[in-house]
Formats: C-alpha cells, structure tokens, sequence
C-alpha cells in the first residue's frame, strides 16, 4: 500500500482542498505530508510537550479525515485555514478537558523513542540571545496577541486566513496584530535594559 | 531590537520540526487509517481532472459566475455591434457603431498626416457605398452618404490647410500624341523634395498645369498639401458626376502624395 505520492508535484493547496471534498485519498495524504510540521508547530508552541503535540497533530489529521468522510466539508478559504482552525480547537478542547485528554492514535506510537523538542529550542537560544529574549518575552504575552503572532510569522498564514481560523475580521487581525508586534518589542526592550543593568552591576 | 529584527527571530521558530522516526511511523499508521487497510495504489487524478475540478470549484461561486456572464454579455454584445455595425450604411441603425470605430481610429493616430489618410480611406469606404447603393429606391441614404462623404473631405482639406511647413513637390508633365485619335496622353511624374517618391498618373491626373516648360515637359512647383488638395477637388467633382471609380482613383493618388511626402 505504499504510496508513490512524494513523485509528484505538489498541488497547489486550493486543490488539494476541492480534492478533499471529493473524498479523495490520496489528496489527503498529501495534504497531511505537507502539513504535518506545520501543525505540529502550530500545536508543540501552545502544549509545550512533544508528546503531546505528537499526539494532538495526529488526531487534528484524523479529524480531518473523518470530516472529509462524512462529506460535512465546508468550504474555507484555504486547506490551511482548515487545517489550523481545526488544530486550534483541538488544543482548546484538550486544556478544558486537562492535560490528561486522550488523544493517542494507538499504543504503537509511545514506543517511540523520542528526543523532547525542548533541547532543539536550548539549543537555538544558546546560539541566539536575542531568540532567547524574544521567547521569553511571548510568554508574558496575551494569549490572543501571541497566538497571531505565531499563526502569522511562524506559520505563515496571511492575515485572511487566520481571521478564518480565530473566527474574527481580517481588520481586526490586523489590529492585534500590530498591538501584539508592539507589545512584544516593548517587552524585548525591558528584558534587555534588565539585562544590561546586570552586566553593569556585576 | 526594532520590528524587523522581532521578525527575523520569530521565523528562527520554524526550524523546531517533528521528530523523524515519529513522522515516519506515522505516516504508515495515517495511510492504515485513510485507506482502510485496502492494498491499493494511490492514483493522481490527470491534470485534465484537476483543471476541471477548479474550473467547477471557480465558476460555481454566484459572484464569478454573475461576472462572467455579465462580461460574455457585453464584450459579445460589442463585439456582435461592431461586426454588424461596420457592414452598416448612413441611415442604418447600427451605423453609429461604424462611426464610433472610425472615431476611434482617428484618435488612435495623433500624426495629423496620418489622421488625414485614413479620413481619405473613410472617404473612399463612402464612395464604395454609394456605388453599391441602389440610389433610386434609397435616396435618403445616399444623401447622407453624400454629405458623410462631403465632410471627410471637408475635414481633410482643413487638414491640409493647417499643414503650412509642407514639403514641395515637383511634378514633370509631358504631352505625347497618339496617332490613331489624335488624343493627346498626358504622363505625370510626381516627385517630392527629398526626391525619395515617385507616383505616376495618367490621363488627366492633374489639372492645374502651370509652371516652366523645359525638353517637353511641364515642371511644377508646389507644396505637397497644395497637389493634394487639387486632388481631392477633382474627386469631389468626379464624385458628384458618379464616376465612383475615378473618384476612388483619385482619393487613393491623393492618398499616395501625402505618403511620399513623409
């Protein structure tokens, strides 16, 4: 059964999304090659696990998947759209039910040997500082701010798209969009005053 | 740290990615679930497939589809006018459509020499009009052939007026006789300034004959707009006597003069 899939050409996203519709197989596990980062991404920022991302990446697919079987597709602007708009319920559904959710695939997947997400992003603060400042200071972010933040420069939906995904006007993206940019250099800056008047002390 | 250096950071985020031996893993375990354990061989629909699953998926929503009709109507409905309407005569309906084109023509060429060839051609369009008109049973559209016909003239006259820093055109008239009648065959060479054009006419070609004679011939002296002129009076009276083949003669000569005077 293994697919041959990796020897095409991508398709652009907006058909693999009217493939979908159609039920179609093999448009799905292209759209889940594709994605699987990405939401993972999306999904390991806001659980800060990578099990649990692991695991609510692919029941966000598996969703999808059921979706698409049912024919109770709707039509969004893009796959992405879709696809996130999804994983970000997913990810409230699983802090209101508590971090114990069930979510897991199968037992097969936690056999897997796994190296935790965290030591990637260790490392990449070691080698930048400023990356260092900028993680910590979206932490003390509104949620709502952050979350735009990283839907747009992270994962790089445009402003139309995450207004599709968090459910507001593209003008009002745009908005928290701005205020969270400023939020964050504002922060930035104070960490680093901080972190200049240490030096000076020490 | 200013905006664009936040930014730079924030997209260092975007190298965290899954682990490989999860992806791999999982991916058979989503292949198990989508295809149901089936052995099949994924097929890719052919592009052909996909062209129309995107031309439906386009021309389904109600704004396109209401657009596109819309545009078929009115770039069809105008292409349909401007078909119907330049086979239209003076008096026809549609005639207005021929007028509007011609407008547009004119107003497509800002050379004024160019403006007044093409008003010649529309004059000679005129003219074949009127010779396939049946002017008995359609008096009113031959007059207004007539008069359309009038006013290109008019307009290039105007036209030549206006052209003051005109080339000089020398033209050699010689007078041969023919034994047989004793008609008397008068050849024309007509050459501008810059000596780059040549146009011969025969029979009564030109008119005004007046100038130097030298070896025979006749030379005369004039600005190019002058001859041009002179032409289109002749065709004005050629036309008034029905002589539509000499009038279409005449206007295509003049036609010719103002283009080797270039």
């Amino acid at each position: 059964m293994m697919s041959t899939l990796t020897s095409h050409k991508q398709p652009s996203d907006r058909l693999l999304f009217l493939r979908l519709k159609n039920k179609d197989q093999a448009a799905f596990m292209r759209a889940y090659e594709a994605y699987r980062a990405g939401i993972y991404r999306f999904i390991y920022f806001r659980v800060n696990s990578e099990a649990e991302a692991q695991d609510l990446t692919s029941s966000v697919f598996l969703k999808v998947w059921s979706v698409v079987q049912a024919g109770k597709l709707k039509d969004y602007r893009s796959l992405r759209s879709l696809l996130y708009t999804v994983a970000r319920h997913t990810v409230i559904d699983y802090y209101r039910e508590g971090s114990g959710g069930n979510v897991s695939l199968d037992d097969e997947t936690a056999e897997i040997e796994v190296v935790d997400n965290r030591l990637d992003i260790q490392a990449l603060m070691e080698q930048d500082s400023d990356l260092k400042l900028i993680y910590e200071a979206l932490d003390q972010l509104k949620p709502e701010y952050r979350e735009v933040i990283m839907l747009h420069f992270v994962s790089e939906l445009s402003v139309k798209e995450i207004a599709e995904v968090i459910d507001k006007k593209p003008g009002n993206v745009r908005v928290i969009l701005h205020r969270g940019l400023e939020a964050l250099r504002k922060l930035t800056k104070e960490e680093e005053e901080i972190k200049q008047e240490d030096t000076i002390t020490i | 740290m200013n905006e664009s250096g936040i930014i730079q950071k924030l997209k260092k985020l975007q190298s965290i990615q899954p682990n490989k031996d999860w992806e791999a893993k999982q991916h058979s375990v989503m292949e198990a679930q989508v295809y149901n354990g089936e052995l099949i061989t994924p097929r890719e629909p052919s592009r052909f497939s996909n062209f129309l699953l995107l031309f439906k998926a386009t021309f389904s929503q109600p704004g396109i589809m209401v657009g596109t009709i819309l545009t078929i109507i009115i770039v069809g409905g105008g292409l349909a006018t401007y078909v119907v309407g330049r086979q239209a005569k003076p008096g026809d309906s549609l005639y207005f459509a021929k007028e509007i084109n011609d407008q547009v023509k004119l107003a497509m060429r800002f050379d004024r020499e160019e403006q007044n060839k093409l008003k010649l051609a529309m004059a000679q369009e005129r003219v074949t009009e009127m010779a396939n008109l049946d002017k008995e049973a359609d008096k009113e559209k031959a007059e207004a052939i007539s008069k359309e016909f009038q006013a290109t003239l008019n307009e290039v006259k105007e036209g030549l007026t206006a052209l003051n820093t005109a080339p000089v055109v020398t033209r050699k008239k010689e007078a041969v006789s023919t034994p047989d009648n004793n008609q008397v065959k008068t050849t024309e060479d007509t050459t501008t300034n810059d000596a780059t054009a040549t146009t011969s006419l025969e029979d009564g070609a030109f008119s005004v004959a007046t100038g130097q004679t030298k070896d025979g011939r006749i030379e005369i002296s004039e600005p190019v707009n002058v001859s041009a002129r002179q032409m289109i009076e002749e065709a004005e009276t050629l036309f008034a006597n029905a002589d539509y083949d000499g009038t279409i003669d005449k206007l295509q000569a003049a036609s010719e003069l103002l283009d080797s005077a270039k």
